[in-house]
């Protein structure tokens, strides 16, 4: 007999934990999705592209339904959660019966933070977060409105950061800080409730991308299947083009206390970078326009290496400051 | 003067450096600008120049120059018309004269200025004035040698000439850098050697490159010259080697001179001892002296820049006259001269102890030239020499000053306090070609604007009595005007019209041969009578000449070598010199003797050899050279920064630790002032002290104590104009490529660099901040051109501005240069070329030591692959240097193992 695996959201995360599921603990599981947003997980990272008017707006789907059905998960999209109960392991639902649950995965992402400065809050000032508010972009763009974007220079328009969506776990009493508490599986204070994704905090850190949440879709997985796994954290980046400037970032960028950060910036090239280094490290980056190096950079940062002996070349890529090894 | 040509035809002229006096082809390029070549027909170079004379060509244009006549109102300068200026010095000048005597005013002139103004100047205050306070720069270059030529001769004469270098044995350099000072002759004289085989010794304290593989180096005692050469005299005297007839038949004061000379130095032990040589380095130098017939002694300022500059010529003097090698073929003594026309001055007699044309102030020489000129109050008597002229206007005795092509605020000993005196004049006058130097920032009432080089027309005299045509290929520009028109007006108003009534340089020039003929007769060393009468036409087309050119004779003969000199009793004198000991006491506080200089690439105070970037390339920092043992004794690391402190003043320099340097002493150049660094005012530090007899300082041996100086931050900046940098700064202005490059040390807060390059830049800047790494890079841009560069760094790794510099030399940038501008690494990743070793060609150290890598081991073959070295030669000892310290390429393992 299967037990029963809710998870609460049906972004990239909740796919990913699926598919990995389906890989390493087939049929252990009786998987349910349940999502507030009103159609199948998509690529949150092509919203841009659909911005642009690259992409159409239903070919960023991640999986086709079949894909879903073929593995046994009962997707419920367009419903939203209002309560965990604990003690008798059921969930809530707007509307609907509750449901039960053995194991719980809070995969609840992220809301976008609006920045705490008067007129925030004003109309006309719009996030950008998910389809919805790709459809009102481009109505405004369509009525040829100016667009002003915050965040990332003068182009990573989530950079101004995210607000977990821990609204649920922190009524249902489990241990909430700036995102849902998590240990190294990925587990909550609550035992059989796990969080992944945008909506968790691990070691302190909130995940805004996707990647750490597909690296931690891959330990959750495993050790729901009853493998050893831990998660020691990720390095993160961003690799996109935002109306054809391309914009990457990784890591630390924003550089708290105890770092120290390297900025070139030529207005008229369209360029600007941003290296941070902490402990004599590079711990962070954002390359907006010339973003030849950004893979160079996720290494150093990634592989922890002291950059002292490069700090000053470093800046201007692996060919000034490896030429041996750029060749 | 000579009219312009409007087919912009080829020039022959004269170079306006050094006392070589090569001739020059100039061609203007009808842009401001002209093409230099070497002339091939000229008997000085036959077509070679040097790095300085070959970049004439960069600094002939107008910016920075003075066009027209200034006089000070109310504090400020403002442009007036000529006959306003004029009136103006001539009333103040009658009227400081009319209160308080002739000898209240004085002119300070140079050995830059053509013959026939000096004639003029001379002409004007000797013998209309009434005073003999004319002196000249030229005190501080070779007047030791003028006063022991005339203690020796009778007469300033150099009894020699250039064919005696092409003809010598032996050439002995004593206190002379030929191959950076006096380079085209200098490979002259490695042609006899390469040809000839003739060997040479330098005596120098310093190992320069003159030194660099001669045979045999004298590193003896700074000032111990005179002990050296009487060592040498008593040798001569004891082995043999004295041309007794010679000494009998022409001479007077052997006896004297040889025991003075057996007290100071009576063996080669004792010689050894008093100048530190080793013994056997001694008896070489003797042996090699002693046993050379053709032996030519070339010595220079380190002879005559000291307290006892003449009594070290004479010492020099003593032996060839002991051995009779003088005025003959390949045997004689020679002073290489350090200007232009520092030879011309001394003929028309712009020193304060001459009077003209060779004569001195005897009453029959003042009677002489009193009736020749019809001079209505004729100076009776010598006028102040420069040190001495300017104590006077310190001390407020000297009122009136009129200054003409030079800069005292600078070369003069204890510069500031002459700056100083200069404030205290009631008329400061000062002719200059350009807007700005230290001089005429010291407050001149009057500024008038003279021709330059390449403007001007006249001639000038080398070191080997040649006098030569400096002609015009340039017009005048502004209101710019010869100096001698400019005295010749002054005398009309002082009322004595008809006594410079010239219509030209060539008029001038006339009368000058004429008065050197004058009831000469032979009496006289220089006399150019067969010249008294030459045409204008005749005069522009003046093909170089050697004097004496008397009338009737084949011009151009050698002095001396059968007698005939020019004292009372017709015979050449030994004088006994005094025990050497240097002015200046060292002790705790003063450890060290500071020895002053020059570089290879720059002339003076950089008022001209600064303007070229190619110039500004081999050494573009003032710098201060140290001993390694010293260095580390007081602190002193390479490439660090140092206080220099003596009595007299203070900088702070670059330190290059080099055991080319003695032991207990410094080595500092001269060039630099307060126009183009901040804390390299060399001449403040020079005492004062001078020369009994020639009254020229001790510049190369003053005390003085050094010590670290640190600066947390260095950089560079690169901009199209001159700019103010941020005040507290170590700073030094080199011309570059496109502009002008700052070098600069600070200890300021980086902080302030963003808003600074604000005030200077505009709206287009890239900027690398990495405030916590101690760096700041910025560059403006005006479309695809830099216009301003900024670099700041940690002092012990602030970069290298060569790639920067080349950049920022284009006239457009490629979006990956700017790309990689910041870097200051060049786009394709490759090494730099260093800073400039061969500044003919412009190769980089870097570039030559990887054709040393490369398997050039040799010069010539350096030479080959990159023309290195190859046009004036100076850069060859570096060169050969760089060959000594750059690794060999690896060859096979046998062959480095039996090298290691």
């Amino acid at each position: 007999m299967s037990e029963p695996l809710v998870i609460v959201g049906n972004g990239m995360a909740a796919a990913r934990l699926v598919d990995e599921l389906a890989r390493t603990a087939l049929g252990r599981y009786a998987v349910a999705v349940i999502g507030e947003e009103p159609r199948l997980a998509y690529n949150r990272v092509l919203l841009s592209s659909v911005l642009a008017g690259e992409t159409g707006s239903h070919e960023i789907e991640l999986r086709p339904a079949e894909w879903w059905r073929h593995r046994g998960v009962t997707v419920r999209y367009g419903y939203r959660v209002t309560e965990i109960d604990t003690g008798r392991r059921e969930l809530k639902i707007a509307g609907e019966e509750s449901m039960e649950y053995s194991k719980l995965v809070l995969a609840t992402g992220s809301t976008p933070l609006r920045l705490n400065v008067p007129g925030a809050d004003l109309a006309g000032v719009h996030t950008f977060r998910d389809t919805r508010d790709v459809d009102l972009l481009l109505t405004l763009a369509a009525a040829k409105k100016r667009v002003v974007v915050v965040g990332g220079g003068d182009a990573v328009i989530f950079a101004a950061g995210i607000k977990p969506n821990v609204a649920l776990a922190k009524e249902a009493g489990i241990a909430v800080n700036r995102g849902v508490v998590v240990n190294d599986v990925m587990q909550t204070s609550s035992s059989d409730i796990f969080a992944l994704g945008e909506c968790a905090e691990h070691r302190g850190t909130c995940y805004g991308l996707v990647e750490p949440a597909y690296e931690q879709a891959r330990v959750l997985a495993r050790h729901l299947a009853g493998r050893p796994a831990a998660y020691q954290g990720s390095v993160v980046s961003t690799n996109l083009k935002v109306s054809g400037v391309s914009v990457f970032s990784a890591g630390d960028f924003m550089g708290g206390e105890g770092s120290e950060s390297l900025v070139l910036s030529d207005r008229s090239r369209g360029t600007y970078k941003k290296l941070v280094i902490a402990d004599g490290r590079l711990t962070g980056a954002v390359l907006i326009g010339d973003t030849v190096d950004a893979l160079w950079y996720l290494e150093l940062i990634r592989n922890r290496d002291k950059v002292a002996p490069m700090r000053t070349d470093m800046m201007f890529g692996r060919a000034v400051a490896q030429p041996s090894k750029a060749a | 003067m000579t009219a312009i040509d409007p087919n912009l035809r080829t020039t022959k002229t004269t170079c306006p450096y050094c006392g070589v006096g090569c001739g020059v082809l100039a061609t203007p390029d009808g842009k401001g600008g002209a093409a230099i070549a070497g002339d091939t027909d000229h008997p000085a170079n036959f077509g070679r120049l040097c790095s300085k004379g070959s970049a004439l060509g960069e600094t002939v244009g107008l910016e920075g120059r003075l066009l027209y006549p200034m006089i000070r109102c109310k504090g400020l300068l403002e442009r007036v018309a000529w006959s306003d200026a004029l009136d103006h010095v001539a009333h103040r000048m009658q009227h400081i004269v009319a209160r308080d005597g002739a000898d209240a005013v004085a002119f300070y002139l140079s050995g830059q200025l053509l013959t026939e103004d000096y004639y003029v100047a001379n002409k004007l205050m000797k013998g209309f004035v009434g005073t003999a306070n004319v002196d000249t720069n030229s005190r501080l270059c070779m007047s030791s040698s003028v006063a022991g030529h005339r203690r020796a001769f009778g007469a300033d004469t150099v009894p020699g000439c250039y064919e005696d270098l092409d003809q010598a044995d032996l050439l002995v350099f004593v206190g002379s850098n030929a191959a950076w000072c006096h380079p085209v002759l200098f490979q002259r004289m490695l042609k006899n050697r390469g040809e000839r085989g003739a060997r040479m010794v330098v005596i120098d304290p310093r190992r320069t490159d003159t030194a660099g593989d001669v045979d045999l180096f004298l590193g003896l005692k700074p000032g111990t010259d005179t002990a050296l050469f009487s060592g040498l005299f008593v040798h001569l005297a004891d082995n043999g080697a004295l041309d007794r007839d010679y000494i009998a038949q022409n001479t007077s004061g052997y006896d004297d001179a040889l025991a003075r000379a057996r007290n100071i130095a009576g063996s080669v032990t004792a010689t050894a001892l008093a100048t530190g040589l080793s013994e056997q380095d001694v008896a070489s130098f003797f042996r090699m002296f002693r046993d050379t017939e053709k032996v030519v002694t070339l010595y220079s300022q380190g002879v005559n820049q000291s307290a006892q500059g003449t009594d070290k010529v004479n010492a020099i003097l003593n032996c060839h006259l002991a051995t009779g090698r003088i005025g003959k073929p390949g045997a004689a003594p020679f002073s290489l001269t350090g200007q232009p026309n520092a030879m011309g001055g001394r003929e028309v007699g712009g020193l304060a102890n001459m009077l003209a044309a060779h004569m001195g102030f005897t009453p029959p020489d003042i009677d002489r030239v009193r009736r020749f000129w019809k001079a209505p109050r004729i100076a009776t008597h010598e006028g102040l020499k420069a040190v001495q002229l300017f104590e006077a206007i310190n001390r407020g005795e000297i009122k009136a000053l009129w200054v003409m092509g030079t800069n005292p605020a600078v070369s003069l000993p204890d510069a500031d306090m002459v700056r100083d005196a200069l404030k205290k004049l009631e008329l400061f006058v000062v002719s200059e070609n350009v807007l700005s130097n230290d001089t005429v920032a010291a407050g001149p009432h009057v500024l008038l604007p003279a021709l330059a080089w390449g403007e001007k027309s006249g001639t000038v005299t080398n070191s080997e009595r040649r006098i030569s045509r400096q002609r015009a290929f340039l017009p005048a520009p502004g209101e710019a005007r010869p100096d001698w028109w400019i005295l010749s007006e002054i005398a009309k108003r002082f009322g004595f019209g008809d006594s410079f009534n010239y219509k030209s340089a060539a008029d001038i020039f006339r009368e000058h041969a004429a008065l050197s003929a004058f009831e000469n007769n032979g009496s006289r060393d220089f006399d150019i009578g067969a010249l008294s009468s030459v045409s204008d036409e005749a005069f522009d087309a003046l093909e170089p000449v050697q004097w004496p050119a008397r009338e009737g004779q084949t011009p151009g003969e050698r002095f001396f070598a059968s007698g005939g000199f020019f004292t009372n009793d017709g015979k050449g004198r030994f004088v006994a010199p005094e025990v050497p000991a240097l002015r200046g006491e060292t002790g705790p506080s003063r450890p060290l003797r500071l020895n002053t200089g020059r570089i290879r690439d720059q002339w003076h105070t950089m008022t001209r050899t600064g303007l070229s970037q190619r110039l500004g390339a081999h050494l573009p920092e003032p710098f201060v050279e140290i001993h390694p043992d010293d260095a580390s004794k007081y602190g002193i690391a390479h490439d660090s920064y140092a206080r220099i402190t003596t009595d007299h003043g203070k900088c702070i320099l670059k330190a290059v630790v080099s055991d080319r340097q003695q032991r207990g002493t410094l080595f500092v150049p001269i060039h630099w002032s307060a126009m183009n660094t901040s804390h390299g005012r060399v001449g403040a530090l020079v005492q004062s002290f001078t020369d009994p007899f020639s009254g020229q300082p001790e510049a190369k041996a003053t005390p003085s104590a050094i010590a670290p100086y640190e600066f947390v931050f260095r950089g560079f900046a690169l901009s199209r104009k001159q700019i103010d940098l941020p005040e507290n700064l170590l700073w030094t202005r080199v011309t570059v490529a496109g502009g002008f490059g700052y070098l600069f040390a600070d200890n300021g807060d980086l902080s302030r660099w963003p808003a600074w390059l604000e005030n200077v830049a505009g709206e287009d800047v890239a900027e690398y901040r990495d405030f916590g790494g101690g760096v700041y890079r910025a560059a403006s841009f005006a479309g695809d051109r830099i216009e301003t560069c900024l670099f700041v760094g940690p002092a012990h790794d602030a970069g290298d501005w060569e790639v920067v510099k080349s950049a920022f030399a284009a006239d457009q940038v490629t979006d990956e240069q700017r790309r990689m501008l910041l870097s200051g690494k060049s786009i394709e990743g490759a090494a730099s070329t260093g800073p400039i070793v061969c500044a003919c060609f412009g190769v980089g150290r870097g570039t030559i030591c990887d054709t040393i890598a490369g398997g050039a081991r040799t010069a010539a073959e350096i030479g080959a692959r990159l023309k290195a070295g190859t046009n004036c030669g100076s850069c060859i000892p570096e060169m050969k240097r760089l060959i000594a310290t750059t690794e060999a390429p690896v060859k096979p393992a046998k062959v480095v193992g039996a090298a290691g």
